[in-house]
């Protein structure tokens, strides 16, 4: 009876891991459909069209951290900001404080951070204060899925994370991308500042969606009830400004909407694909995407950062012999001065042509168990600067061979594989 | 003249105990009807309870709760749901019992975030008293009975519910009497999304 219940547990655990896997969609037959035209595509999957100015880019998160400081200071209506990992330290007093002075002056502060926030494992765990005060402030603080003892009865459901970073302040500024609002990311000095990146733009349309996004969603978690029509968007803020066209993801767990953007662009690709994956702790489905479209004569590379966190960095190099079955030009940072300060940016380019930013990892976790956003810019001028930053990276790697993936397999570090693949 | 007293009397019961299952019944299949399957209606709970049987003081016993929860809305007041719960406890010699299954309502009586008790929670809580009222069935004598429950510490998130110290009565109602009572030490309840 012992053994069946232990079997029935196990079954459940697989199942509601890996059995709901949507990456499968990446290789769905309308996905692979040569005959629809991307746009086609990407609309029959409720994956919605916007316009978007030239975003300005970010890859230095204490420039970010400034810029964000001003932004706040100019929000006069109201500001929503949604980050995985945050937490207040001496270095990003002046970003809180800024929140803190906004809130109590009226302007209505949305800030969500994951319940694994106070858990940073990072250098941040040093330099952690949590967000409560912010409460205090009248900021409508929400911790998403709260780590504690009594959720523990939520079982495989603590898995779900909420892993998008953006921000909306007035309708207006609008910004995504990889960073969180934590030390490391933001407020770090030079030797323990990740390297990652933000988009800041003006997008009416995408404002919208993201609204259209954010109000069910914040009413689905909290008793602060609000109205969508409380957070009006500024229609002129991109009049007179070049748009582009770029289609927006707003990624629930257990949602197709990530493979099927992905698998899309992954067959849409006729030549070249360029890949900051951050963690590429990929499945089957998601591998094969990769080979089919190196297949088909694209030329496709990969970037793995080097990882100093020896955990995270055995559990890649674990599975770098499956990632070679792509057939991929799958590179590895040298380790280096550079490269000790952690790659966390996520980033594709397909044809010089569409670029796709967010907060989503090419891997199992962002497109299975995770909230993520993605949005991809139709925009040729914005490919070739991100191409150029992506070159610059790729002058510090090196090629990843059998022989290195051979002795990087060893059973030892599959606990830290497993713990990627589904946590990382 | 005592014999037809006693028949009417059992007559009473009977229909009462008929009654109270099919109203129960009715309550059920009405708010499962026109309730939705929509995110964090549906949940299960998990909780340690200790109860102590009147008539039988051997099958007094204590041990882990599972509940399965539906709740189709999120009014401020008399917020239905509707609960099914049973529990795997031991006996005082330590053989394992089950000692009850429940299917019945209950009702959250009003909901409020204003009470001293946010500060145990990571995000806002809302304070939500709820009184249940069940159809019981003990397995181990084959009886039926009528489940009474408070939950007057209640805590509650839209995902989320905290129980602790809930008082329970099983009332018999064919014999018209207490039949046992405990209590559910803790109890959480996770709503899936």
């Amino acid at each position: 009876m012992k053994r069946l219940c232990l079997l029935f547990l196990l079954v459940l655990f697989l199942f509601f891991t890996l059995g709901c896997s949507s990456t499968s969609h990446m290789l769905s037959p309308k996905v692979l459909d040569d005959t629809l035209p991307l746009e086609e595509k990407l609309l029959s999957f409720n994956i919605p069209k916007v316009q978007v100015t030239y975003p300005t880019v970010y890859y230095d998160g204490l420039e970010w951290r400034d810029r964000l400081i001003e932004l706040i200071e100019g929000a006069e209506d109201y500001l929503i900001t949604s980050a995985f990992l945050a937490s207040s330290s001496e270095e990003l007093e002046g970003l809180y404080a800024a929140l803190v002075r906004k809130a109590e002056s009226g302007v209505r502060v949305y800030f969500v951070v994951d319940g694994t926030g106070p858990f940073d494992m990072t250098e941040t765990r040093f330099h952690l204060i949590p967000l409560k005060f912010l409460r205090d402030s009248g900021v409508h603080l929400l911790e998403y899925s709260p780590m504690s003892a009594a959720r523990l009865v939520s079982g495989i459901n603590l898995l779900y994370r909420d892993h998008r970073k953006f921000l909306i302040i007035d309708g207006k500024h609008l910004a995504v991308g990889g960073m969180n609002l934590n030390y490391i990311s933001i407020g770090a000095s030079e030797e323990d500042l990740q390297r990652d990146s933000m988009y800041e733009f003006y997008s009416p349309s995408l404002a919208a969606t993201m609204l259209d996004h954010f109000v069910p969603w914040w009413n689905e978690q909290s008793w602060e009830t609000i109205n969508r029509e409380d957070f009006p968007v500024d229609w002129q803020a991109a009049d007179g400004l070049k748009t582009y066209d770029a289609f927006y993801v707003d990624q629930h767990p257990k949602s197709d909407k990530l493979s099927l953007l992905f698998g899309s662009l992954l067959n849409e690709a006729e030549h070249e694909i360029k890949v900051l994956p951050f963690l590429p702790f990929m499945d089957k489905h998601m591998m094969e995407a990769f080979r089919r479209a190196q297949e088909r004569g694209v030329d496709v590379t990969m970037i793995v950062p080097f990882d100093k966190r020896v955990g995270n960095r055995k559990g890649i190099e674990f599975m770098a012999k499956d990632l070679l079955t792509m057939g991929i030009n799958l590179r590895i940072e040298k380790e280096s001065d550079a490269s000790q300060r952690l790659l966390h940016e996520k980033l594709m380019i397909v044809d010089d042509r569409y670029v796709v930013i967010g907060s989503t990892n090419i891997n199992y976790r962002s497109f299975n168990l995770a909230y993520e956003t993605a949005l991809v810019i139709d925009s040729p001028e914005l490919a070739k600067q991100v191409e150029a930053h992506f070159d610059s990276l790729y002058e510090n790697t090196m090629p990843i061979t059998e022989e290195m993936a051979e002795k990087w397999q060893k059973f030892s570090s599959y606990p830290r594989f497993v713990f990627g693949f589904i946590g990382g | 003249m005592a014999k037809v007293f006693e028949l009417s009397t059992l007559r009473l019961r009977v229909y009462w105990r008929l009654s109270v299952k099919r109203l129960l019944v009715f309550l059920v299949i009405g708010l499962l009807l026109i309730g939705s399957l929509s995110a964090r209606s549906v949940g299960y709970a998990l909780g340690y309870y200790g109860q102590s049987v009147e008539a039988d003081s051997e099958l007094t016993s204590s041990g882990a709760e599972f509940s399965l929860v539906y709740k189709p809305f999120n009014l401020a007041f008399a917020n239905p749901s509707v609960i099914g719960r049973t529990a795997l406890g031991t006996l005082e010699d330590g053989t394992y019992t089950v000692p009850y299954l429940q299917i019945g309502l209950g009702l959250d009586l009003f909901r409020t975030t204003r009470h001293p008790f946010n500060f145990l929670a990571h995000n806002i809580i809302a304070y939500s008293p709820m009184i249940g009222v069940s159809y019981a069935f003990d397995p181990r004598r084959d009886t039926a009975l009528l489940a009474l429950e408070v939950s007057p510490f209640k805590l509650i998130q839209k995902d989320f519910w905290y129980e602790v110290l809930s008082p329970f009565f099983l009332y018999d109602i064919v014999k018209g009497e207490m039949d046992s009572w405990g209590f559910n030490i803790i109890r959480f309840t996770y709503f899936l999304k």
